[in-house]
């Protein structure tokens, strides 16, 4: 009994330190920007430029770029990882399925310096000579506009970061659409349905929640990325609709400017972007929580 | 199986407890050996700037050789501002700094603190002009208007004027520049700031500048040394800047620039110490603040204008760490600027005049050790 209480006592404090961690990072980040919202207050959240020299600071140009970048490679890795899961899942024999799930993990797991690398010699120079002239036929599309002169920019980028979410999506969303139960797709082959028909009404209805979850996974991945991100997006702080013009992260610029930032307010205000890309990234995982909450719910 | 996991445990209790003890016993007599060497070894520990770390982290090396094994220096490069900062709570021994203390970090400081140069520095500027043989000459007035937009073409009257035996293309100057902050970007603003009056008005001096308008989609931001040359090779009509112990270590050919006295230098030993020499006479007091003080845009005819000490940051005052330590810290520095000058060059720093080793060594003398050595 003594040692059941025990046994009770530490892990509930194991637990609760993850509530003190969490409670600890919003009090020191929050603290230590406190500067910046004095001084600029809600309008660094909107302020279009950033000067170091001039101790004039605001977070717009990063916080656009985090999220054009991070939600559009998303948009494509959702699209690719679907297909990627169903095939592996549903229509691959199983030796091939092997093969392939392992080279997926494989890619998962390649470190993202060397994948920024790959961008800088690559990509780059790919969307600078080619890339950007089969565009040009959609260049009346404010995204497609003007041109890229060094191939740095976040379209760049956004091929970047589906490359390096989409091994992490698909494998889980493959994972999930696995544990459907053969006997509900067996019964709607058994009335005739096409495979496809039982992919869209049995499996993926049936295997939405980890699907979505892999996508919050991702998501969390592509909005944290830092060092492949900054190889190749050309880290300007511009706000441009063309996604061939550079831009900038907040993730980047806090690497960036972080160690040699020497005055107060400079400090305060990179803690200070930090603190809006943990808001930013931790709503989205809010949102992504509610909708498998209902969807559970419904379920039942 | 049955029979053999029974035997298995039991052997596991007769043999692993003896030892078990006996490991125990011996760490406990290797600890002991352990703490009694660690009672005469000294640990300095250091950090700041990242441009010096080659440098440091090999007189580290030598110097432990030199000492016997007893003083230990641990350099980390973290970046000057955390330098600084962790040097002013004296969280650590020194710190390591491109740019001398701004009022702002002095006012935090805990007492005076001192700037003692160990090596000079130089930025040189890098490019990439495919198919053309000759040495690319600049002057402050051209970089600067490259690098405020105001030229936007190699074939720039201005450019042309400067290398008239180089058929300079008609192709628009991809910019590239740091995007992190750093030392190395300080000094070249530092010295666009002290050869134009547009760049120190519209952008002045700082580890770090936002891009004009003028310059637009023809700029890029790169991470560190490695970053700018990655871009200046990927893209063909590009120009940037970087270290030159980064430009010699990858061999990268650099252009030349006109001084004060108009003649065209390349940044070697010479032109650099040049440089520091002709600043001898506007060297701070040991006990003053660096800050403004700068080598670059030195006069003198063979000074190569972009060039800059970097500095090694210590409390006057060491009383308040142990006193073999502020001894042994205090020998170090001495051995640095004497012995230890001869490891600068093979690693592509430039080796500080003689007139400044022996102001160095005239603040070092100036520092407090010990509680009870009144000053």
């Amino acid at each position: 009994m003594r040692g059941d209480k025990l046994f009770l006592f530490l892990v509930s404090f194991f637990a609760l330190l993850i509530v003190l961690l969490f409670v600890l990072f919003f009090h020191q980040l929050l603290c230590n920007s406190i500067p910046t919202w004095k001084r600029f207050g809600l309008s660094f959240v909107f302020g279009k430029s950033w000067n170091p020299l001039r101790n004039d600071f605001g977070a717009l140009p990063f916080l656009y770029g985090t999220i054009l970048t991070s939600t559009l490679s998303l948009l494509i890795s959702v699209v690719l990882s679907l297909g990627i899961a169903v095939f592996l899942s549903e229509m691959a024999p199983p030796r091939l399925r092997d093969v392939l799930s392992s080279l997926i993990e494989l890619i998962a797991a390649i470190p993202s310096v060397i994948i920024g690398l790959w961008g800088i010699f690559y990509v780059a120079p790919f969307v600078r000579d080619h890339l950007q002239y089969w565009l040009e036929p959609l260049s009346f599309i404010p995204f497609f506009s003007g041109r890229s002169l060094t191939g740095l920019s976040m379209l760049t980028a956004i091929i970047i970061l589906t490359f390096m979410i989409t091994p992490i999506i698909s494998s889980i969303m493959k994972e999930s659409l696995m544990m459907v139960p053969e006997d509900l797709k067996e019964a709607l082959y058994s009335l005739g349905a096409r495979r496809y028909e039982v992919m869209m009404k049995v499996c993926i209805p049936y295997a939405k929640v980890g699907i979505l979850g892999g996508v919050i996974l991702g998501y969390g991945r592509a909005v944290g990325e830092t060092m492949a991100v900054t190889m190749v997006i050309g880290n300007s702080p511009v706000i441009s609709a063309s996604l061939l013009s550079p831009g900038y992260t907040m993730a980047a610029v806090i690497a960036n400017e972080f160690t040699e930032a020497t005055g107060d307010l400079h400090l305060s205000s990179l803690i200070a972007v930090a603190f809006i890309l943990l808001v930013v990234s931790l709503s989205m995982n809010l949102i992504g929580r509610v909708v498998i909450w209902k969807w559970q719910k419904q379920s039942l | 199986m049955n029979l053999l996991a029974p035997s298995g445990g039991d052997l596991s209790h007769r043999g692993v407890l003896p030892i078990l003890f006996l490991v125990l016993f011996s760490s406990a007599c290797i600890g002991e050996n352990g703490e009694k060497k660690g009672g005469e070894r000294i640990v300095i520990n250091g950090a700041g700037a990242s441009f010096p770390y080659p440098l440091i982290a090999k007189w580290a090396e030598e110097y432990k050789k030199v000492s016997r094994g007893r003083v230990i220096v641990n350099y980390q490069s973290i970046g000057s501002g955390g330098g600084i900062r962790q040097m002013i709570e004296r969280s650590i021994d020194f710190g390591a700094s491109d740019v001398p203390m701004s009022p702002e970090e002095y006012t935090k400081a805990k007492g005076t603190v001192l700037h003692i140069p160990e090596a000079i520095g130089a930025v040189v500027i890098i490019y990439n002009l495919p198919g053309i043989k000759g040495r690319l000459k600049l002057d402050g007035e051209a970089i600067s208007k490259i690098y405020l937009g105001e030229i936007d073409r190699w074939d720039d009257p201005l450019l042309k004027k400067l290398n008239p035996e180089i058929d300079l293309p008609s192709e628009r100057i991809v910019v590239v520049k740091r995007a992190d902050s750093s030392g190395t970007t300080f000094i070249f603003t530092d010295y666009l700031s002290s050869v134009s009056e547009r760049w120190s008005k519209e952008i002045g001096r700082g580890k770090n500048f936002p891009f004009t308008k003028e310059i637009g989609d023809r700029g890029v931001q790169a991470k560190g040394n490695e970053g700018v040359t990655a871009a200046v090779k990927q893209n063909p009509y590009s120009i940037g800047y970087v270290e030159l112990t980064y430009a010699i270590q990858n061999k990268l050919v650099h252009a030349l620039l006109m001084n004060r006295e108009e003649n065209f230098v390349e940044a070697n030993l010479e032109t650099i110490s040049s440089a520091a020499l002709n600043y001898i006479e506007e060297l701070p007091e040991w006990n003053e603040s660096w800050y403004g003080f700068s080598i670059v845009n030195a006069p003198g005819e063979r000074s190569y204008p972009m060039s800059s000490f970097t500095y090694i940051l210590l409390y006057q005052d060491l009383s308040y760490m142990p006193e073999e330590k502020a001894k042994a810290l205090v020998d170090f520095l001495e051995w640095v600027l004497t012995e230890g000058q001869k490891y600068c060059e093979p690693l592509g720093y430039v080796p500080l005049p003689e007139e400044v080793v022996k102001r160095n060594l005239e603040a070092i003398s100036k520092v407090r050790v010990s509680e009870d050595e009144g000053r």
